[in-house]
């Protein structure tokens, strides 16, 4: 009876192996883009990204269709979720490149953002692939390095700041 | 109204809520006001003999015995640092030290390197698009000071090695100063021009340290610093840190602070990265460019570790 109790030799190495099984995909769902659950799409996805491949496909009108999508989306995140969150601080970060008029009026790089590169987006999408719009554009990136980069001997600036970069370079390329 | 017109509207029932309303009102409202800080006085915040720090000091007598620091070129950077900050409103001890930060005064540095940065002020190719483009876009001191300084419009201004003394290569020591000068001028306006904006008027003297940050670490740095004082001290620690220089002092030293606020931009290493580096930069900047009343004794011990 006693020696019924004890698990017998193949058994035990299947337990093991269930037990290990069961690890591996509880730690996988646990630290799985832990980011990424229950967040707008704009984080989920890479929002400027999908701006950049929108007007690729449908042109300007297209682009500025996305655009005004995006910007529902992040005026009411920031309006709703505490500023805080993770999901608030991306839509926060969005809007200061894009949307500057949707960050709270403390917010200190509001006046900057109007004033520094606002315009110049505007610019470049009323008049796309033109010359005008590329030294616009010009204006803009160095605008933005000189605004951002926080180390002189080995510049950089945020993925988000390089993805408008981006954006707007493919925006007034001839 | 008549004096027992007066005292018949006291019986108005209207008139005695008003007054109790307006009784309660404005006491609270006076014990409850916001307390502005006290400024200490920032007359002499900035010294007239730079370096302040005897440890740097010690590495200007270092980098003239090895011969990495002529006198004819220290004597050169000096006089156009007085001539420059007179004509912008600048204090000479900051825009020296920013400098001597930025490449130990070596007008040469980054020539031969492989990585695009050059000259007094560590300039990049984004700095030269600035002075290039947009040199009046604050002010038009920048360009004026440019043409009494060098006779003339020196743009466009580059890394151009040969010769040396073209007014138009930033390795040519006049033509560095008063680029970086002009670099730093930017950063101080538009620093001001967010302020201004959330109605607070700081001291000229903090905001030129505030600037000196900008110029390292981007304006957007300081910027998100004092967004996460508004969100944990309000407007009014914001306004403290501009106009208090013990606040200033607290500010510039907490790196647990400007490491929270860079969180909301970098990834959490590059913040903790950066967080440190400002803190560092403006300490060795105070140590340079200010007077002992001004700094704490504690951050004066601390030797250069760049």
């Amino acid at each position: 009876m006693k020696s019924n109790l004890l698990p017998k030799k193949g058994n035990h190495w299947r337990e093991v192996s269930l037990f290990i099984a069961f690890a591996i995909a509880f730690m996988f769902f646990l630290f799985r883009h832990p980011r990424d659950r229950h967040q707008p799409d704009f984080v989920a996805s890479s929002a400027l990204s999908q701006l950049r491949s929108r007007f690729l496909k449908d042109g300007i009108e297209g682009y500025l269709e996305e655009k005004r999508a995006l910007r529902t989306r992040i005026e009411n995140t920031i309006k709703s979720e505490d500023e805080d969150s993770d999901v608030a601080v991306r839509a926060t970060r969005i809007a200061t490149y894009l949307f500057p008029e949707v960050l709270p009026d403390t917010n200190f790089e509001k006046p900057i953002a109007r004033d520094a590169w606002q315009p110049l987006e505007k610019q470049i999408e009323q008049e796309p692939r033109s010359v005008a719009s590329r030294q616009s554009f010009e204006e803009l990136r160095a605008t933005i390095w000189n605004y951002e980069s926080p180390d002189r001997k080995s510049p950089e600036i945020s993925e988000d700041a390089s993805q408008v970069i981006r954006v707007y370079d493919t925006l007034s390329a001839p | 109204m008549t004096w027992s017109g007066f005292l018949a509207r006291l019986k108005d029932p209207r008139t005695i809520a008003i007054l109790i309303v307006v009784g309660i009102v404005v006491p609270f409202a006076l014990i409850h006001r916001p307390e502005v800080p006290v400024s200490r006085s920032t007359e002499n915040l900035f010294t007239d003999s730079y370096p302040a720090y005897s440890g740097f000091v010690d590495e200007l007598k270092g980098l003239r015995r090895d011969k990495k620091l002529t006198s004819q070129n220290e004597f050169t950077i000096a006089e156009s640092v007085k001539t420059v900050t007179a004509s912008m409103g600048m204090p000479p001890a900051i825009l020296w030290c920013l400098m001597f930060q930025e490449s130990r005064l070596d007008n040469l540095l980054g020539i031969e390197g492989e990585r695009p940065i050059y000259g007094l002020g560590q300039f990049s190719h984004f700095s030269f698009f600035e002075i290039n483009h947009q040199l009046t876009r604050y002010t038009d001191s920048n360009l004026e000071t440019m043409k009494s300084f060098l006779g003339r419009d020196v743009r466009p201004i580059g890394p151009i090695a040969r010769p040396l003394t073209n007014p138009s290569s930033y390795y040519y020591i006049p033509t560095a100063v008063v680029s970086t000068g002009s670099f730093l001028q930017n950063r101080f306006l538009q620093l001001k021009h967010a302020l201004r904006w959330q109605g607070i008027d700081p001291d000229p003297q903090l905001l030129w340290l505030y600037a000196a940050m900008a110029y390292n670490k981007g304006t957007r740095t300081v910027l998100s610093l004092w967004n996460e004082i508004q969100r944990t001290e309000g407007i009014d620690g914001v306004r403290a840190s501009v106009v208090n220089p013990d606040t200033f002092n607290r500010v510039a030293s907490d790196s647990a602070l400007a490491d929270a606020s860079l969180r909301r931009i970098w990834p959490k290493d590059r913040a903790h990265w950066y967080s440190k580096e400002l803190v560092l930069h403006i300490r060795q900047i105070r140590q340079c460019a200010t007077t002992s009343p001004f700094l704490p004794d504690q951050s004066r011990e601390v030797t250069s570790e760049e």
